[in-house]
């Protein structure tokens, strides 16, 4: 069941995403066009010139800037929004009565917003290539893969992969965590019979306290005891996977409690008004 | 077994007390009129026998299991409100249907859409209000179900189309399942009802058949409905 509710996910997300993320792709190269024609001395002058060239120049790269920016902030505000209107509106009425679990509606909703974000990164990273990328440039990353091969050791490969891991996998949880912290004050906040949107602030904020209290408190007991320990034992590619891992672990932790909340609130106190 | 029973339930929104120890029993085969009116808790126990709430003392059970996943599987839910989302076409819900109830039957949907010239590719966004209400209905009513629980099924609706929903329940009842609906619009629904359910203030007032309310008290459901409820 949860593949079909990540589809009946994706048909309502992807509806804004892929635009957007079309759009973003389209302005990298209408840049790249400006930027072109702007090279082209004869073409800018029968076009009018420089002042020309600055506007054009000017408008599509801050479009371009707001494109890219707007891919992550449009995954983001999606997931704030299809959690409260699916889950919590009056679509909630069909989705808390189709036969899945509570998990499920919760995953299919964070699998796809992590989905979006990770999608945002990608066109982000095409969009930048297709801005600037050239033959000239493909020689040079052939010639330098050619020189970071011959000086690769087993050790730099290991680690090197290692890292790019663990920093998808931080990446991954980072996102997860992201959502759940709109969606554990927006169940909490719907719970209630009035003001349920006044609420969810209320309880978002409220939480962003708590967890940076907990964070100053951890940090009073803990950081003294860590500045006492020798880490000379340790290479500086073993430090850098456990500070990675550590920092996995406590997004995590932090996450599963956010989960937890969500749940509970939507098993125990959901109020579809 | 009783395809809906409940005990002792109770459900209170703070200081209200929504149900107040409702016991009631429906068994299969029976069309059933939850009457009762504004406030008197029929929404709540419609709710609860969906999961969408839970109790805070009594049990209710849904074809044997208490209200989650397998129940809904067996349950088809009409709420009192349009739930289904509006960026949808008529296709996609069916599609959507389709795809999490094993019960629901796609030509019984497309044929009753046919009838009333709903546009399979319209999307519920431009439909009216009425025609929204009326596909919610017939996507409701294509379920094979074993309970179909109707929330003021007639309640937003022209006299003319309240006669096509009564006439759609009747037509796609079947005769093994059960259909549960609220409403207060008594006389509209009394001639399909096999049996009533009287409620008032989160209590069961009293349950009996038609027929019996006909023979022993002489009177009609709505005359009686209007007699019990007397402001």
């Amino acid at each position: 069941m949860l593949r079909k509710l990540l589809k009946q996910e994706f048909r309502a997300t992807a509806r804004v995403m892929l635009p957007l993320y079309l759009v973003t792709f389209v302005l990298a190269l209408a840049v790249r066009l400006v930027l072109l024609l702007s090279q082209n001395q004869v073409l800018l002058d029968s076009v009018g010139g420089r002042t020309l060239r600055a506007i054009l120049l000017g408008v599509s790269v801050t479009a371009f800037v707001v494109a890219t920016i707007a891919t992550f902030l449009a995954a983001l505000i999606q997931a704030v929004l299809r959690f409260r209107s699916n889950l919590l509106g009056d679509e909630g009425y069909v989705m808390f009565t189709l036969p899945v679990s509570t998990h499920q509606l919760v995953w299919a909703k964070l699998i796809t917003s992590v989905v979006w974000f990770l999608g945002a990164a990608v066109i982000d990273v095409l969009a930048l290539l297709a801005l600037v990328v050239n033959l000239g440039m493909f020689q040079e990353f052939g010639r330098f893969v050619i020189e970071v091969k011959e000086q690769l050791t087993a050790y730099l490969v290991g680690n090197g992969i290692a890292f790019l891991v663990e920093l998808a996998l931080l990446f991954v949880v980072g996102c997860l965590v992201l959502c759940l912290n709109f969606y554990a004050p927006l169940a909490i906040g719907h719970s209630f019979a009035r003001h349920k949107l006044l609420w969810s602030v209320v309880f978002f904020f409220a939480i962003q306290i708590v967890i940076q209290i907990i964070g100053g408190v951890f940090g009073l007991i803990a950081l003294p005891h860590l500045w006492s320990v020798n880490f000379n034992f340790m290479t500086a590619a073993a430090a850098a996977h456990a500070m990675m891992w550590s920092s996995i672990l406590v997004t995590a932790i932090y996450g599963a409690i956010l989960y937890g909340v969500t749940l509970y609130m939507l098993r125990k106190r959901l109020n579809l008004e | 077994m009783s395809i809906l029973e409940t005990k002792g339930l109770v459900k209170r929104f703070g200081p209200t007390v929504a149900l107040d120890g409702m016991t009631l029993a429906v068994e299969p085969g029976r069309i059933v009129g939850l009457l009762g009116p504004n406030g008197s808790g029929k929404t709540t126990l419609i709710k609860l026998a969906n999961g969408l709430l839970v109790p805070d003392a009594g049990e209710i059970w849904v074809d044997g299991h208490q209200p989650g996943r397998e129940s809904h599987a067996v349950v088809s839910y009409l709420p009192e409100r349009n739930s289904l989302p509006l960026w949808m076409t008529v296709d996609q819900l069916q599609d959507f249907y389709a795809d999490f109830f094993a019960d629901f039957q796609r030509k019984r949907s497309e044929e009753m859409l046919d009838k009333l010239e709903i546009q399979p590719k319209q999307k519920l966004r431009q439909m009216s209000k009425g025609t929204r209400e009326k596909v919610q209905l017939i996507l409701t009513m294509s379920r094979q179900a074993k309970l179909y629980l109707l929330d003021e099924p007639i309640g937003g609706v022209d006299p003319a189309a309240r006669d096509y929903i009564l006439d759609t329940i009747i037509r796609n009842y079947d005769p093994e399942a059960a259909v549960i609906l609220s409403t207060h619009l008594i006389a509209d629904v009394e001639r399909i009802l096999d049996e009533v359910i009287f409620v008032n203030q989160g209590q069961v007032l009293f349950q009996s058949t038609v027929d019996a309310i006909r023979e022993e008290k002489g009177k009609s459901v709505d005359a009686l409905f209007r007699e019990v409820y007397k402001c």
